[in-house]
């Protein structure tokens, strides 16, 4: 094909899997464009009033250019974000290994199948370079000013229930190069000029980092890795949305995206009637998010004929489990008084208690992490449907508007508008504290489409041991800590909201079993590689973004090496 | 000429395929397993039915649309065949040929390839193998020529249930030089899709000898 544009690669999504490679692939010296179906977010600009952040959705066809991503489905709520840097603008900075006995060739415990291709070994010296690339740090708790109270009320918990208590690696800058930790400091150049040519400063300890964080103390992506790629010459597009990819005529690929134009946000756009801008590749990365990625393969199918069978499988929400504590009290018996847990203090995530698993020596059944989850906003809706508070009345709607998606049997998944609707300013008290759970649920979903819809059909059924020890540990710790456990509205619906989908184009180290290989590297399509979080033929158990990045860098590492021999 | 037998018909076929699969019958159980649903809603339509019986070259038309979800849902046919072909020792050993012409959800294009063999002799059951269609879908538009080279998308098989086979009776139209012209092409029909009745037409005498 002549006249089109060409790159030495084109990647798809610009989150964990897509930042990373992009910069790998630009840094090796390859031509290359990342494109991104959101927004730039440069430190500022997030949204922060209750009528933008209402606004703050990602559905086009309906005008919402935004950054959260939701959906919907049978089993769960998943959160994920569309813009820049991918999740990483909406994450809580959790930096975890997955636990190095996790990565588990067949289940022996509870009968699900899951296996990976790779292990700790592998992964080990690419979550040493990404740890670099995001200068994590851990939480200064010990230095003065940050004491704060929810990373005590933590250890506390953990210290006196028996539990694994840590202050994780983050992505968040609280101190510069050899200063002590100190809130607000400009932060110091690093060796590729900011993209946003924007300054940036340590982490002021507001909580907001899950809705974007606009002092750019939180290493989100487009800081780093994103800004590297641009000064390695890659070329980075916002608001492209890839709706077409298959296999070039002549070797290589051939990428068709949309265009969504800012004069659109806020008016109704059908992304399918928008015209298609065409590109080639000699090779082409998916880093577009388990939901993207998948989406993207499962719509164009018939173009890859050859692709494995386990096209949608080994579908799970990494075990995601949102607890609230309550009312938590401090003091001798009959003089308490409530605990001061000041949620919307520090980072949202600072402190992580580990369950062991089965699989550790010390273990039994399927292993998971408790961390303090500070306020993201997005769970602000939940709070208000279990207080039943002031917007009852939008909350109420949007029930209606579910319960009529159900009865009239629409699948609809992508609920970004419907969900806009319902959320509001959350009340929680001092004294309450949200819990977020993760670890090792059963990867037995399936991600299928219905009527040209994303569909999945993972429950919590096969889960439920592992969700109720999860939850019980959250009530010991509530107990702990003088409050009341709730647990959040949909679990009495069985159903979970998920921050970290994965699965659906799992890798494997056969194509029966997956449709990548241990480098993510597609069977049957050479130099077709998916790095995101659809690639994990089974739940991460610890915050997955490491894991995901790891995995990318290791697989980019192969994809250099292929161009490399290539070019001799 | 005056002297052709037209006839018209409305087909509904169902049934399971699955992709990564080459096979029909492997692909009906696989695609079951995994609820993947196929179906066409074509009507046919050829100009000369005792043509369209002898001469393989002499093709019908099918109009409609595919239904799978697993390819975008409901698509157009851009261009279908029907076509009947002696696949045997005898004359009553035949095959009727689907070749329909789609684009998947993003644009694809692809071919819908079936065939439906159609026999006559005792202890036949008739009515199961006129009723089932092995098929498969393949990868861009394809000739009969190119269809060895072409990648398969899917295979399954498709089925006409008889309920739905009483309904597609209904929809039957012809037109003819005489009412007998009509009635046997009719009767050509039914031998063709019911099964049953096959004996019927192959006994009734014909007027044109085929090439």
């Amino acid at each position: 094909m002549t006249g089109l544009e060409h790159f030495d690669a084109v990647v798809i999504g610009s989150g964990f899997g897509g930042a990373v490679s992009g910069y790998r692939l630009a840094e090796a010296g390859l031509s290359v464009v990342v494109l991104e179906r959101g927004k730039a977010y440069p430190p500022g600009s997030f949204p922060r009033n209750p009528a933008d952040l209402g606004r703050n959705f990602w559905d086009p066809s309906a005008g919402l250019h935004g950054m959260f991503n939701i959906w919907s489905f049978r089993g769960l709520e998943a959160v994920v974000s569309s813009g820049l840097g991918g999740g990483s603008l909406i994450y809580a900075n959790v930096l975890l290994r997955k636990d190095e006995h996790w990565f588990v060739h067949h289940d022996p415990f509870d009968g699900g199948y899951e296996t990976w291709p790779i292990s700790r070994a592998d992964l080990d010296p690419h979550y040493d370079n990404v740890e670099t690339m995001l200068n994590a740090q851990r939480f200064p708790f010990e230095s003065d000013g940050y004491g704060i109270a929810k990373t005590k009320a933590m250890r506390d918990a953990a210290d006196g229930l028996g539990l694994e208590w840590q202050l994780p690696p983050l992505a968040v800058t609280f101190h510069n190069k050899d200063r002590p930790p100190v809130p607000g400091e400009p932060l110091a150049d690093r060796e590729f000029p900011n993209l946003h040519g924007l300054p940036r400063q340590t982490c002021r300890l507001c909580g907001e980092c899950d809705i974007g964080c606009n002092y750019g103390a939180k290493n989100t992506l487009d800081h780093n890795y994103l800004s590297a790629a641009k000064h390695e010459g890659a070329t980075i597009r916002t608001r492209c949305e890839v709706r077409v990819i298959r296999p070039g005529e002549n070797g290589g690929y051939v990428v068709q995206y949309v265009e969504h134009d800012p004069m659109n946000e806020g008016r109704h756009t059908e992304t399918k009637q928008l015209p298609l801008v065409t590109v080639t590749c000699d090779r082409l990365v998916l880093g577009a998010g388990t939901f993207g990625s998948t989406y993207l393969l499962l719509r164009n199918r018939s173009a890859f004929p050859s692709i494995s069978r386990a096209l949608g499988t080994r579908f799970c929400g990494n075990g995601d489990l949102l607890g609230l504590m309550v009312e938590t009290k401090t003091g001798r018996p009959g003089h308490e008084r409530p605990r001061r847990l000041n949620g919307a203090e520090g980072p949202v995530i600072t402190s992580a208690i580990r369950i062991p698993d089965g699989s550790d020596p010390d273990g039994q059944g399927r292993g998971f992490y408790i961390e303090d989850a500070g306020f993201p906003e997005f769970a602000g809706w939940l709070v208000e449907m279990t207080q039943a508070g002031s917007r009852a009345s939008r909350v109420l709607r949007f029930a209606v508007k579910r319960l009529l998606a159900k009865l009239t049997n629409d699948p609809r998944s992508d609920w970004g508008a419907a969900i806009s609707e319902a959320l509001g300013g959350a009340e929680l008290s001092v004294s309450s504290l949200p819990l977020l759970g993760m670890g090792r649920d059963v990867p037995d979903g399936n991600m299928r489409l219905n009527d040209g819809r994303l569909d999945v059909d993972w429950t919590t059924e096969s889960s439920q041991p592992f969700f109720d020890r999860v939850e019980q540990t959250m009530r010991d710790i509530t107990e702990y800590l003088g409050g009341s456990f709730q647990p959040n509205l949909l679990s009495y619906l069985d159903r979970v909201i998920s921050v970290h989908p994965l699965g659906g184009a799992p890798m494997a180290d056969n194509p029966a079993d997956g449709v990548v290989d241990a480098y993510g590297e597609m069977f049957g399509y050479p130099e077709l590689y998916v790095v995101d979080g659809s690639a994990m033929p089974g739940p991460v158990g610890a915050n997955p973004a490491l894991t995901i990045a790891a995995f990318a860098d290791r697989a980019m590492d192969h994809a250099i090496e292929h161009a490399s021999a290539g070019r001799a | 000429m005056s002297g052709e037998t037209r006839i018209r018909f409305t087909e509904e076929m169902k049934g399971h395929v699955a992709f990564g699969i080459d096979d029909p019958e492997e692909g009906r159980d696989a695609g079951a397993a995994d609820r993947t649903s196929f179906m066409f809603h074509l009507t046919i339509e050829t100009s000369d039915i005792d043509r369209f019986y002898h001469e393989p070259e002499h093709e019908a038309t099918a109009r409609g649309w595919i239904e799978c979800d697993q390819l975008g849902g409901r698509l157009p046919v851009s261009q279908g065949v029907f076509n009947l072909f002696v696949a045997g020792d005898t004359p009553r050993q035949r095959e009727m040929r689907y070749r329909l012409f789609f684009t998947d959800g993003v644009g694809n294009p692809l071919t819908f390839v079936g065939v439906k063999k159609v026999e006559d002799h005792k202890g036949f059951d008739v009515w199961t193998d006129t009723s089932t269609l092995y098929s498969r879908v393949l990868q861009g538009h394809v000739t009969a020529e190119n269809e060895e080279m072409a990648a398969v998308v899917a295979a399954g098989v498709l089925r006409i249930l008889k309920r739905d086979f009483a309904k597609q009776v209904t929809t039957f139209r012809a037109s003819g030089p005489s009412l007998r012209a009509k009635a046997r092409g009719f009767l050509m029909f039914l031998g063709l899709f019911g099964g049953r009745l096959f004996e019927v037409y192959i006994a009734a005498p014909t007027e044109e000898e085929g090439p």
